[in-house]
């Protein structure tokens, strides 16, 4: 669902999507729920981020961040996943490329897993349900540094 | 760096170390002594004896500061044996706070550099029980600050000239006054391995969904700047699901305080961060900093340089009892990190080694009695002499080959001779010989044919018998000489029981218990190379057994025990191997406490029954502690996971019995010896190989529809057990008919883990002589070494620790490649 928040105005402020040197970052975006990639989907690109690829399980994101290294800045990760979950996926991806920015995205209630995560490398996490301005706060954060 | 750098007198600089290490145990022990025997002038006189070696040794060696400090101990000591002081609590930890300033000072020359902490407070307290003699001014000496308290919490607030300058906002402060216990200084100060160490306090905002994921986030996030030594509250607890709103971090790290404020400032997840330096007083690594201070000045370039003002402000270093005692601060948070079943990156691994050898330097030295070396050197004589008869024999085996050839020809020329004679004697007879007179000529032509060896036999028996009772010799000899080698190597056990009566007692302080140690058998000897690596699982067992397994004294009484409880500590011989015992009469192990953890912590199915000696065998498992909180000393729940892990390194094995309410005994066995192994040989295709009789269970002989699968791999039932099957042919790639009556299996691994190696045929037991494999071959997973056999073929002695540990990961891996084509 679309509300006028999700659109802001580009002219009050440089969109938070866009590097220092005017790119914008790239996102993959690894998520098994279509509903769940569309609407972080929408959130970066609302803010000028570039989403490369959406995947729909672990092994794809991991598949698909060997294919796209080096051009990509950030993964987000949903923990539940068939096939390969996302904790297992981002072992992979830190074991890939251990500077691998990773963000995890999890429902309430998996605070185990999210521990697991972050102790393996995942920068930070995410909650669903998502709320754009958590969401877009932590991506900053995690780029930021 | 030393100041006494003449390169002819490293020998000397070695001889000296050796014996003041010894005679500052020797110290240490007949304080202790005094300690509970106030009256002991033998204690007294040995103190003083080894005070003075000391000095007079150092002083020839021209390390000043080491004679100086030492001279001040002989003068207190003196008047103790003049009876002008009285022996108490105070002297006797003032004398102890004495001898680890002395032996810092000793680490400090070996690692070529010089002591620059300050002794001035342990002086002055020495100075000032000397002074009067009454025991007014040991009540002083107590009352006054750095040093009877130097031993347990280390003067608090020794300011620091540099500090009040900087204004910094992350300003520097003593690892002693944050309420680290001596322990965790230690550990932290082992596992920095030289970085900057900071204190980072983090608050975490409640409102957070997550909130009890905060801690582990800023966790991850303090890792990714360094090395994170320690946590408060401890990282297990971060990882059970309750929300602490602060959370002290103890990081090792490059990085200055603005980058770590930075990483520990999460958006939405912690609200404020404060981070201090941690300085560990007068503790500074083996390397050649020029500059002491640094590392606890604030920023590395906004430091104002350290004034040589600034060194003697360094507080005396807290005691640690023992110096050269390797902590596993970083390998424990590990091994916590690994039972969450994540990887830590290998760098923080070497931290860990690093921190491990503090002050070790070129090849040990070992002390050996005079008498063995006679000995070795008598058996070595025989063995000349041994030799010279082997050459004898070999001479005469000549000669007697020539006597033989010799013997032979004349024999063969008779029987031509006799051939040729037989015709003209057919000839005769038919020209009506007597044949009675033919047969008289024959014999006596031909009669020495049977007498022709008589002489060489005669000769071949007397050289047989030579050689075989010389060979038999001989394998005495060798035999002797083995053991005798071996004895060189072989070292008392009081090496190390003799720093335990120091650590229990400073342990029993600190957890205020009273404990009595009991020593037994430290005349047993060992390998040098087990004792080495035996002390870290002892001293963590012994921890344990105060920490966990006596009580205090309250619950004791309660518990209608005596006050003081006992430790015992006991190693005895049993054949081939070394028993040592670890028993305490405390409060033993709680079987349901151990259930119920190992159920919760996911070790253990709710559903299946174990029998007591199981259940106790879980308390080995990593991540695992009962204790209610966990304490700095032995709770981290891993202490007897590594223990079980170095035992086991050692070839050896621990086990532990316990009855509830009565005490825990912690059984350690142990092979005489590393370097020679009984082995069981066994024939694999062409290939021998030995397994270590050790790790042999028992053997068995089956037919192959006695083998099952189940789930895909081979099993077979022994009694009620099903034990899974590695076919040592596949797992090395060697080719063999597989197909046969009857296949031979060797159950090897412990109580818990068994697997049986299908092997073609079993050999027999044998003695084999490890040798080492080059670097080349040592990445080879399953072989721990080579031996040569008695034919001079070699053979290869199998790991089996990691046998099980590949025949596992197989599995696991082939699970996994399954469940992927399922899926």
């Amino acid at each position: 669902m679309k509300t006028k928040d999700d659109f802001p105005s580009l002219n009050e402020r440089k969109p938070e999507g866009m590097k220092p040197d005017g790119t914008p970052w790239r996102v993959l975006i690894v998520d098994d729920s279509m509903f769940v990639a569309k609407q972080i989907t929408q959130i970066l690109t609302s803010e000028g981020y570039q989403v490369v690829h959406t995947a729909a399980d672990g092994l794809e994101g991991y598949e698909k961040y060997k294919e796209l290294y080096p051009n990509i800045d950030l993964v987000t990760m949903d923990i539940t996943m068939p096939r390969m979950d996302g904790l297992s996926a981002l072992q992979k991806i830190i074991e890939f490329d251990k500077n691998a920015k990773v963000i995890m995205i999890s429902a309430l209630g998996k605070q185990d897993l999210v521990k697991q995560a972050l102790v393996a490398g995942a920068k930070n996490y995410i909650v669903k349900p998502l709320d754009r301005k958590k969401v877009l706060e932590r991506l900053q954060s995690v780029l930021g540094k | 760096m030393s100041d006494y750098l003449d390169p002819n007198n490293e020998e000397l600089l070695k001889d000296f170390f050796s014996e003041a290490q010894g005679q500052v145990d020797l110290l240490e022990q007949n304080i202790l002594v005094l300690e509970n025997d106030p009256g002991n002038r033998d204690a007294v006189d040995e103190i003083f004896r080894a005070a003075h070696t000391l000095k007079g040794g150092s002083s020839t060696v021209e390390m000043t500061e080491l004679a100086e400090f030492t001279h001040l101990i002989e003068d207190l000591l003196d008047d103790i044996r003049a009876d002008k002081v009285r022996v108490d609590g105070g002297l006797v930890d003032a004398l102890l706070a004495a001898i680890d300033i002395v032996k810092e000072m000793l680490d400090k020359r070996m690692a070529g550099s010089r002591y620059a902490g300050d002794a001035t407070g342990v002086k002055s307290a020495l100075s000032a029980y000397r002074a009067s003699g009454s025991s007014k001014a040991a009540a002083k000496a107590r009352q006054a600050p750095p040093a009877p308290a130097a031993r347990t919490s280390p003067p608090a607030a020794e300011p620091k000239p540099a500090a009040p300058k900087a204004a910094a906002r992350q300003e520097t402060v003593s690892a002693s006054a944050l309420g680290l216990s001596e322990y965790e200084i230690l550990e932290l100060r082992e596992s920095a391995a030289g970085k900057r160490v900071w204190r980072v306090e983090i608050d975490f905002d409640e409102s957070n969904v997550m909130n009890t994921v905060s801690a582990i986030h800023a966790f991850a996030a303090m890792r990714d700047a360094g090395t994170v030594l320690k946590t408060e509250p401890d990282f297990e607890k971060l990882y059970e699901d309750t929300f602490y709103p602060t959370v002290r971090y103890f990081v090792a790290s490059d990085a200055d305080g603005d980058e770590l404020e930075r990483r520990a400032m999460i958006p939405d997840v912690s609200t404020a961060a404060r981070i201090v330096s941690v300085a560990f007083e007068g503790v500074q690594k083996a390397e050649p900093a020029p500059a002491p201070a640094a590392p606890r000045s604030q920023g590395p370039a906004a430091a104002p340089k350290p004034t040589p003002a600034a060194r003697p402000a360094q507080p005396a270093r807290p005691a640690s009892p023992e110096t050269a005692t390797p902590s596993g601060g970083v390998g424990e948070l590990q091994a916590e990190l690994a039972k969450a079943g994540l990887q830590r990156e290998a760098a923080d691994d070497e931290h860990g080694h690093d921190a491990r050898k503090p002050g070790q330097q070129g090849g040990s030295i070992l002390r050996v009695d005079s008498r063995r070396i006679d000995n070795l050197l008598n058996l070595v004589s025989e063995a000349v002499i041994n030799k010279a008869t082997f050459n004898q024999i070999s001479s005469q085996f000549g000669e007697m080959q020539n006597s033989l050839s010799i013997a032979q020809s004349t024999h063969r020329d008779k029987l031509k001779e006799l051939f040729d004679a037989l015709p003209e004697y057919l000839e005769a007879i038919r020209q009506g010989r007597a044949v009675k007179e033919v047969k008289k000529e024959v014999l006596e032509r031909f009669g020495g044919l049977f007498a022709g060896f008589d002489a060489f036999e005669a000769e071949y028996k007397t050289n047989a018998a030579k050689f075989r009772a010389t060979a038999q010799n001989l394998g005495r000899i060798t035999g002797d000489l083995q053991e005798g080698v071996m004895r060189i190597r072989m070292v008392p056990i009081s090496q190390i029981f003799s720093r335990f009566p120091r650590l229990v007692r400073d342990l029993s302080r600190t957890l205020q218990k009273k404990v009595d140690l009991r020593i037994e058998g430290e005349e047993t000897e060992l390998d040098k190379s087990v004792i080495e690596d035996l002390l870290d699982p002892l001293m963590h067992a012994v921890r344990n057994a105060l920490d966990h397994g006596v009580e205090t004294p309250d619950e004791r009484l309660r518990a209608g025990k005596a006050e003081d409880g006992t430790v015992l500590l006991k190693a005895s011989n049993e054949g081939n191997m070394i028993i040592i015992e670890i028993a305490d009469d405390g409060k033993g192990i709680d079987v349901e406490a151990v259930k119920k953890k190992a159920v919760e912590r996911g070790i253990l199915h709710p559903s299946k029954v174990l029998t007591d000696n199981e259940a106790f065998a879980l308390i080995f498992e990593p991540g695992f502690s009962t204790a209610k909180s966990v304490t700095n000393i032995s709770g981290r729940g891993v202490g007897l996971d590594v223990v079980k892990r170095q035992i086991e390194k050692l070839n050896g094995s621990v086990s532990v019995s316990s009855q509830h309410g009565k005490g825990t005994r912690f059984t350690i066995k142990l092979p005489l010896t590393l370097a020679i192994i009984q082995g069981l040989l066994v024939r694999v295709g062409k290939e021998i190989y030995s397994i270590p009789i050790t790790s042999v269970v028992e053997s068995h002989r089956i037919k192959p529809s006695e083998i099952r699968m189940i789930d895909n791999y081979e099993v077979f039932n022994v009694r009620n057990d099903v034990v899974s099957l590695l076919r040592l042919d596949r797992l090395f790639r060697i080719r063999t008919a597989e197909q046969r009556e009857y296949n031979f299996v060797v159950i090897v691994g412990t109580s818990d883990k068994k697997v049986g190696l299908m092997v073609d045929s079993l050999i027999g037991e044998e003695d084999v002589v490890i040798k080492p494999l080059r670097d080349q071959y040592t990445n080879s997973p399953g072989i721990a070494g080579a031996s040569i056999l008695g034919d001079g073929s070699v053979c290869l002695i199998i790991d089996v620790s990691q046998l099980l540990e590949l025949g596992l990961k197989r599995e696991l891996e082939e699970r996994r490649r399954l469940e992927m084509t399922i899926r």
